[in-house]
Order: structure tokens, then C-alpha cells, then sequence
């Protein structure tokens, strides 16, 4: 069913940003086309894949996600470590979320790749009575630090296929214009068709509508 | 001469201080707002307001009297006025707002100055540093007059040179204190002072006789005195070389500290016994002497006096009749005293009564006592003349008075049962409440522990729930003393138009007046330790102003309590306390019922912690704390444990990170 299909590139992309601002509700949106009205504080890590053609590549995503806390834990490094992309959430309802915005760049500078692509996104577009982001505001901000920008919403689907599909373009362009040759994007790149285990994401998203 | 100008001087003998309120605070408190108190300190004496929640320019309207001992320039340390204005921190160390520092021997002496002004604050040091904003304070210099009308009475026939002239004035001073008696005491003056002198002739008699007795009754009558009685004993033991200047100066030294006064009462007692116990005696006698209307109220001194002393009110009920004899022993012990080794020693001792029981007068009122001091230095000597005549005729008086006084006895002992009564009622009701709480703490603990149960996160939340709570608690507790004060404030409206605390003049307006009295003190008992014992000092000149054990004067540490400074007044005061108000006016009418309602609302509204005091729901929260960050510190362990073994999943074998979801969905 194609599930063993080769795919030309893995990359890991990484969910980071505050507490609550939906960072697991895009991730099983984008993965599993799911949305959880009341989800819990993710514990632990994990991470789901979604196979996406980019063009005549086929290309794994494997999107970690994880809770985010303040407080520096022994698995930060482990998650940056290898990841290529980076989608950079806030809450555009809370603007606590997107002050923090700077302090996650920061974080993500230190451990990942410095040529990482990341992407501020602005979550519960839904929310729009409720804003108190400018979406201005936060562009001009993203441009300011040669990040990607989009605003999403995980709620309505709006935006989430296209956020993370920017990114793995983006990602892909790096790497196909050799911008980045070395470190983990390659390694990651260099593993690419024989790979085993590779799961279409379409089909199960096929399942995932039936249920 | 000196002595003349000296006793011209009006010297305060203690300062009545109000705090209005206070503006311009450096915020220290949440939402730009402060839970302010201020603390009122001379010397070793404290007392605190209440707690002025979420303001930024709190207004307390509470007022203290503290005792000004040696007023003068040598001792500014011991005069000199704090206003220290505190912001109250629900965790840690209530902050400093800052603190006005009053120099009250210069104040004093600047005639000019307005009574109510505004002080600025200063920091810790007593410098200024910053704005700190300024407190409204009202600084009243007071005579005591509390004992001024017990030892008119009592001491009224001695006609003695100084002690004569120190009478006058002090007549002259009650005159004006007590407008609604005066008319009735001025007549009584020489009159009076004559028995007083027989009275000591009698006492001769039996000069050494009796020391065991009168020991005890030592003791005894004490407990019956206001504190002003054994404040000036304790000043003639402490300051001996002292007195001969003190009998010049009336005011210098005749009062002590109240927290220092039992200490000294007793020290005293062991020192000169003969001297004291005569003044002690006394006591009782003027008491006694007194009009009869003041029965009850001699009633609630003895029961306060033994709560104070820990003697029981019944020995002194057997005594009253023995104590007559004893007092003219002791009476006698005087005398010689005077005329064997010191006469300053006793005169002093004499004089200093008589300054003690000057009634708290303004200074309009100096310009009457002066004259009346003049007057009195020439009767001083005809006196002096008199003086064995009187003493004969004291005698016969006291034969009257000892009718008078086996009457009182009677009255008191009925008093006091229903006293007993309700004493024992109220313990009851005291103890049904500590059962209620300790079921409530109970109740609270399986709470917890159900909450703790809980994830973390509601943990958290629950403990900011408790805080809450507390603080509503810590709301809660000032209702109920409230009434008590109301009450006292109905009772005192009278008073309080004079602020001169007239002793005389309540009794002649209501026959019982003080029955009633006794029952407010005791809503308190849940909430302070010492029950009913310091309320006797709501009349005494030292704390005229506090219906509040004297525990509160002596407090060291000051922790906000409810209400440990009386409301302004009866007008005023409804203001701090005004959610309860309403409930107040209402308990104080029925007053029989007041303990068992206030009890019943007090637990029906406030919830398990209402019953607990400040400092122990602080020790619960300070306890639950401790507990959290342990199990806090178990959670950190844990999630380092899994972030670890995280790591090696990650390094080792990521896929099982694959969320749940897609793997179901893979198989």
C-alpha cells in the first residue's frame, strides 16, 4: 500500500513553544488529521510521522513533539539533537506565549543545528475575537529573525497542512542546494530509500477518516 | 521652691496615642495595594491595629494609652513614641513601610503643636531615606485617672503635708474629669482626708502585728487593686533613693510599666511588706469607700485582679471583714515607716497614690489645680495639727464603713457567684467549640490527604485554595471580638464623650452596669488565651482605651491580632468591624445569648478554619508547604529518571516513540 514505499529524505522536525498553545493538536492534526478538545499537558516525548510528496520527492516527516516546560531537562539536547526543522508555536490568544517567543529561539539556537529551519506559527487563528497577537506584529518579528511565519489553527485545519509543508520545502531546499552539507540534516538525508518501517501517512490518514 | 515649680509642671503620666491613618505608603502588597497595619511602641509597650486590607492609604482609627514613667529629658528612650507602619506579608516576614519616631518629652513641651498631626515616615533607622508617605496620629498627654476616684476615697482623710496638697490638686483634677461628680466629691474633700488619717492612727494600734496575714492578704487585696496601686508601690520599692525628689515631682516615676508592675508587686511585696501591704489595703478600702453603685464593677476587678494574680475572688470575699483590721495595720506600718526611718519613703509612697489617682486632665484644667495646689500647702499644715483629732474620729467613721463595706461584701459575693455562673458557661461553650474545631481539623485533614492524592498540578491549586481560605479566616476572627468592643463602646459612650474615662460617674448612671461588662470579655476566649482576667484594664489608666488582655501590652512579638486596639469610638468604631456590625448591635442587645450566637454564626459561616487562630492556620500552611515541596522534590527525581531514560530511547531506539496513536494505526 505504498507503506513500503521508498521516500528521498527523513527529516525531524521539532515542536517547541509554550505550555498550551496547541503544539500536540497541530502535530495529530498535520499527523493523524485529529483534533482533541481536552488534551492533557503532553508528558514525556514522542513523535509521529507523515509522509508528504514534496514535488517528485517523497519525503518523511517525523515531527517530535513534547511538553512545553520552562525548566531545562536532560532530554532537550536529545530532542534538538538531529532536528531540521522547527515550528515555533504560540498562542496568538495569550501573549505571554509569544513574549516567550525569543527565550525558545534561544533554547533551540543552543541545542540544534544552527541552520535549522524554523518557523513561528501562531496558533488558534480560531481564537480571532480573542486575539491580542497582531499578526503583524509577529511577521514583522519573524522576518526580523529570518524565520517563516504562519498563522494556524489546528481547531478549524486551517493552515496546518500548509505550515508544515512550507517547512519541509524550506528544509528541502537547504538541503538541495547544498546549503547545508554536513551535521545531522545530511545524516538524516543519507538514510533515505532503503529505509525500513516507512509507513504512508496517506493511508493512514485514509484510516484515520473512517474512524 | 524647686519643689513648688516642680509640682506647678504638669507632667503626664501617660499618652494616649490614636493612629487615624496613614497616606503617600510605598506599596509593598499585591495589585498596588497594601494590608497595612501600624504598630504603636513606647518603651516596651506594644500594641498593633488591625490589619487595613488592600488599601493605599489605610485608615485605622485605633488608639492605645501607654504609661509615660519618668517623663523626662534623661529618659527620652523610654518616651519616645513609634508609629511603625507594617505591611502584612501572607508568607515571610511582614514588610516595613516605614516608622514615625516621636520624641514625646519635647512634644510635650511644645505647647503650640496641634494635637492631630501628620508624621512622616521614616525608614528603619529612623532616618529619613525615601518617601515613605506620613500617618495621622492624635497624641493626647494624660493624667491617670483611674484611681483617682479608689484613692480619693480611700486615702481622702489623710491630711498630710504633701499628701494633702497632692489631694488637692487631685480633687481639683477630678472635679473636671468627672464633671457629673464633681459636685458630689468636692464637698468630701477635707472631710475625707481627715478620716483617711484616723484611719492610719488606727492602724497604729496593731503595728506589727499580723505579718502573716497580712501576707496573704497582701495578695488578696491586691488582686482587687487597679493596677495603678501596685504601680505606685512598685515604684516606691524600685526607686527608694528616688522618692524624696518624687514627692516633689508627683509625676516622675509614679508609673511603671504595667508589664513590669507584677514582677515588682511582688518583689515588693518581699521588700516592704509593711509599706505595701498598707497601700495594698487600701485598695480595697477605697474601693470600698466608694459609692455603692460601683459594686458590680468592684466585682469584675476582683474577678479580673484574680484572673491577673491567680487568686481567687472568694478569699478575698472572707477576707473583706479581716481586711479592715489588716489595713490599719498596715496602716500603722506606715506610719511608722514615715516616722522611723524615712518619712520622704512614705510620703512619697502616699503622694504617688495620690498622683496615680489624679484623673487624666488636660491642660485647661492645670490653671484650677494650681490653686487648689496652694490652697493645700496651707492646709497641709493645719492638717499636720489636726492630724491626731482625725484620727480619733476616723475611727468611729471607719465603724460606718465597715457596715458600708459588710454590705458590699454581700452584694459581691452574689455577683460573684452569677460571675462563677457564667464563667463556667462560658467554658462549656468554649470547650463544645474546641471539639467542634478539633472535628473540623480532622474533617480538613482527610481532605488533604484525598487531595494529595491528586496530580501535582491540583495539588498546587488546592494549596492556593487553603491560602484562601486562610485569608478569609484571618478576616474572620476580628467579627467576633468586635461585639465585645461594641459593647464596651455602648457602655463607654458615656466615657468616651469625656475621654477622661470617669470611673465615678458610670456607676451613678447604671446600678449594674458591669455584669454586663463581664460577659464581653469572654467571646473571647476561644480566640485569646487568657480569658476574662485583663478586661478589668479597659478601666484601668493604662490601657483605658483596650478591652484586651494584657498580654497584648506586653506583646513582643506583634503579629497582627484581630483587634487588639480599640476602635476610636463608639461611633468610629463600627467602621473596621463593619460586616459584623449589624450581627454586633444585635448580640449586644441580648447580651446573655451574645457567646452562644456569635459562636453558632461564627462556625456556620466561616468553615472548618474559622476556629483556627492566625498563627495556626500559618503553622497548617507552613506544614502543607514543607510536605508539597518534598513530594515535589520526589516528582523532580522521578521526571529526571524518565528524561534519562528518555534520552537513551531516543539515542537507542526512537521509534518507540512513535506515538500511540499512529502505532494502533499501523497495526
Amino acid at each position: 500500500m505504498g507503506s513500503d514505499e521508498a521516500y528521498n529524505f527523513v527529516f525531524k522536525v521539532v515542536l517547541i513553544g509554550e505550555s498550551g498553545v496547541g503544539k500536540s493538536n497541530l502535530l495529530s492534526r498535520f499527523t493523524k488529521n485529529e483534533f482533541n478538545h481536552d488534551s492533557r499537558t503532553t508528558i514525556g516525548v514522542e513523535f509521529s510521522t507523515r509522509t508528504v510528496q514534496l514535488g517528485t520527492l517523497t519525503i518523511k516527516a517525523q515531527i517530535w513533539d513534547t511538553a512545553g516546560l520552562e525548566r531545562y531537562r536532560a532530554i532537550t539536547s536529545a530532542y534538538y539533537r538531529g532536528a531540521v526543522g522547527a515550528l515555533l508555536v504560540y498562542d496568538i490568544a495569550k501573549h505571554l506565549t509569544y513574549e516567550s517567543v525569543e527565550r525558545w529561539l534561544k533554547e533551540l539556537y543552543d541545542h540544534a543545528d544552527p541552520h535549522i529551519v524554523v518557523m513561528l506559527v501562531g496558533n488558534k487563528t480560531d481564537l480571532e475575537t480573542l486575539r491580542t497577537v497582531p499578526t503583524e506584529e509577529a511577521k514583522d518579528f519573524a522576518e526580523k529573525n529570518g524565520l517563516l511565519f504562519m498563522e494556524t489553527s489546528a481547531l478549524e485545519s486551517t493552515n496546518v497542512e500548509a505550515a508544515f509543508h512550507d517547512v519541509l520545502a524550506e528544509i528541502h531546499r537547504k538541503v538541495a542546494s547544498k546549503e547545508v552539507t554536513r551535521g545531522s540534516i545530511s545524516a538524516v538525508s543519507i538514510s533515505n530509500p532503503s529505509a525500513s518501517g516507512g509507513d504512508s501517512q496517506e493511508e493512514r490518514k485514509t484510516c484515520c477518516k473512517n474512524l | 521652691m524647686a519643689l513648688a515649680d516642680q509640682s506647678q509642671q504638669w507632667y503626664p503620666t501617660s499618652v494616649q496615642v490614636t493612629v487615624f491613618q496613614a497616606r503617600n505608603l510605598r506599596i509593598k502588597g499585591k495589585n498596588g495595594t497594601n494590608d497595612a497595619y501600624a504598630i504603636m511602641q513606647v518603651a516596651k509597650d506594644k500594641f498593633s491595629t488591625s490589619v487595613a486590607e488592600k488599601c493605599v492609604a489605610p485608615v485605622w482609627k485605633e488608639e492605645a494609652t501607654f504609661d509615660l514613667p519618668l517623663f523626662h529629658h534623661g529618659n527620652t528612650e523610654r518616651c519616645t513614641l513609634y508609629i511603625i507602619v507594617m505591611h502584612r506579608a501572607l508568607v515571610g516576614l511582614d514588610k516595613l513601610l516605614g516608622q514615625a519616631v516621636i520624641n514625646l518629652v519635647e512634644l510635650h513641651e511644645k505647647k503650640s503643636r496641634n494635637k492631630t498631626e501628620w508624621f512622616k515616615l521614616l525608614d528603619k533607622n529612623g532616618k529619613a531615606d525615601k518617601d515613605r508617605g506620613e500617618v495621622l496620629l492624635d497624641i493626647q498627654f494624660m493624667r491617670n485617672n483611674m484611681t483617682a476616684s479608689m484613692f480619693d476615697l480611700s486615702m481622702q482623710d489623710k491630711p498630710r503635708s504633701r499628701i494633702g496638697k497632692l489631694k488637692d490638686k487631685i480633687r481639683g483634677k477630678k472635679k473636671d474629669g468627672f464633671s457629673d461628680s464633681a459636685s458630689a466629691i468636692v464637698p468630701s474633700t477635707t472631710q475625707v482626708m481627715t478620716d483617711s488619717e484616723g484611719e492610719g492612727d488606727a492602724h497604729m494600734d496593731s503595728p506589727g502585728v499580723k505579718k502573716k496575714s497580712k501576707m496573704k492578704t497582701l495578695f488578696a487585696p491586691k488582686s482587687n487593686l487597679q493596677r495603678n496601686v501596685s504601680q505606685s508601690m512598685s515604684t516606691l520599692g524600685s526607686l527608694p533613693e528616688k522618692n524624696s525628689a518624687l514627692s516633689g515631682s508627683r509625676s516622675s516615676g509614679l508609673n511603671m510599666d504595667s508589664p513590669e508592675v507584677k514582677k515588682k508587686f511582688k518583689f515588693l511585696a518581699h521588700k516592704r511588706t509593711g509599706s505595701t501591704d498598707s497601700k495594698v489595703s487600701q485598695g480595697p478600702f477605697s474601693l470600698l469607700g466608694r459609692s455603692k453603685q460601683s459594686a458590680g464593677e468592684q466585682n469584675n476587678l476582683c474577678i479580673n485582679g484574680s484572673h491577673v494574680y491567680a487568686e481567687e475572688p472568694e478569699p478575698k470575699m472572707t477576707k473583706a471583714g479581716s481586711s479592715l483590721s489588716l489595713n490599719s495595720s498596715g496602716q500603722g506600718s506606715v506610719e511608722d515607716l514615715r516616722r522611723g526611718q524615712g518619712r520622704h519613703n512614705s510620703d512619697v509612697s502616699v503622694e504617688s497614690l495620690k498622683g496615680l489617682s489624679l484623673p487624666s486632665y488636660r491642660a485647661e484644667m492645670r490653671e484650677r489645680d494650681l490653686l487648689e495646689q496652694r490652697r493645700k500647702e496651707q492646709e497641709q499644715q493645719e492638717e499636720e495639727n489636726r492630724q491626731a483629732e482625725e484620727r480619733r474620729r476616723e475611727e468611729a467613721r471607719r465603724l460606718q464603713e465597715e457596715h458600708a463595706r459588710q454590705e458590699e461584701q454581700e452584694r459581691r459575693r452574689q455577683e460573684e457567684a452569677r460571675q462563677a455562673e457564667e464563667e463556667r458557661r462560658l467554658q462549656e461553650e468554649a470547650r463544645r467549640q474546641e471539639a467542634l474545631r478539633r472535628q473540623e481539623e480532622a474533617r480538613k485533614a482527610e481532605e488533604q490527604k484525598h487531595q494529595e492524592e491528586a496530580s501535582v498540578s491540583d495539588r498546587l491549586s488546592s494549596l492556593f485554595g487553603i491560602i484562601r481560605k486562610k485569608e478569609e479566616k484571618k478576616e474572620e476572627p476580628p467579627e467576633q471580638p468586635a461585639p465585645a468592643l461594641q459593647e464596651e463602646k455602648h457602655r463607654s459612650a458615656p466615657h468616651s464623650l469625656f475621654r477622661e474615662h470617669a470611673e465615678v460617674p458610670l456607676p451613678l448612671a447604671s446600678t449594674n452596669p458591669f455584669e454586663e461588662i463581664s460577659l464581653s470579655p469572654e467571646p473571647l476566649n476561644p480566640f485569646e488565651e487568657h480569658p476574662p482576667g485583663p478586661q478589668r484594664e479597659v478601666r484601668s489608666p493604662h490601657t483605658p482605651s483596650t478591652g484586651f488582655p494584657s498580654r497584648t501590652a506586653k506583646v513582643s512579638a506583634v503579629k497582627p491580632r484581630p483587634h487588639p486596639v480599640k476602635p476610636l469610638s463608639s461611633l468610629e468604631s463600627q467602621t473596621p468591624t463593619s460586616i459584623s456590625s449589624g450581627r454586633d448591635i444585635k448580640s449586644s442587645v441580648i447580651h446573655e445569648n451574645m457567646p452562644l450566637r456569635m459562636k453558632v454564626t461564627s462556625s456556620v459561616e466561616s468553615g472548618p478554619y474559622s476556629q483556627l487562630t492566625q498563627d495556626e492556620l500559618i503553622s497548617l500552611v507552613v506544614k502543607q508547604q514543607a510536605e508539597l515541596s518534598k513530594k515535589d522534590g520526589k516528582i523532580l527525581e522521578l521526571e529526571e529518571y524518565i528524561d534519562n531514560l528518555l534520552v537513551r530511547v531516543i539515542e537507542e531506539k526512537p521509534s518507540i516513540l512513535l506515538t500511540m496513536g499512529s502505532t494502533k494505526k499501523a497495526c
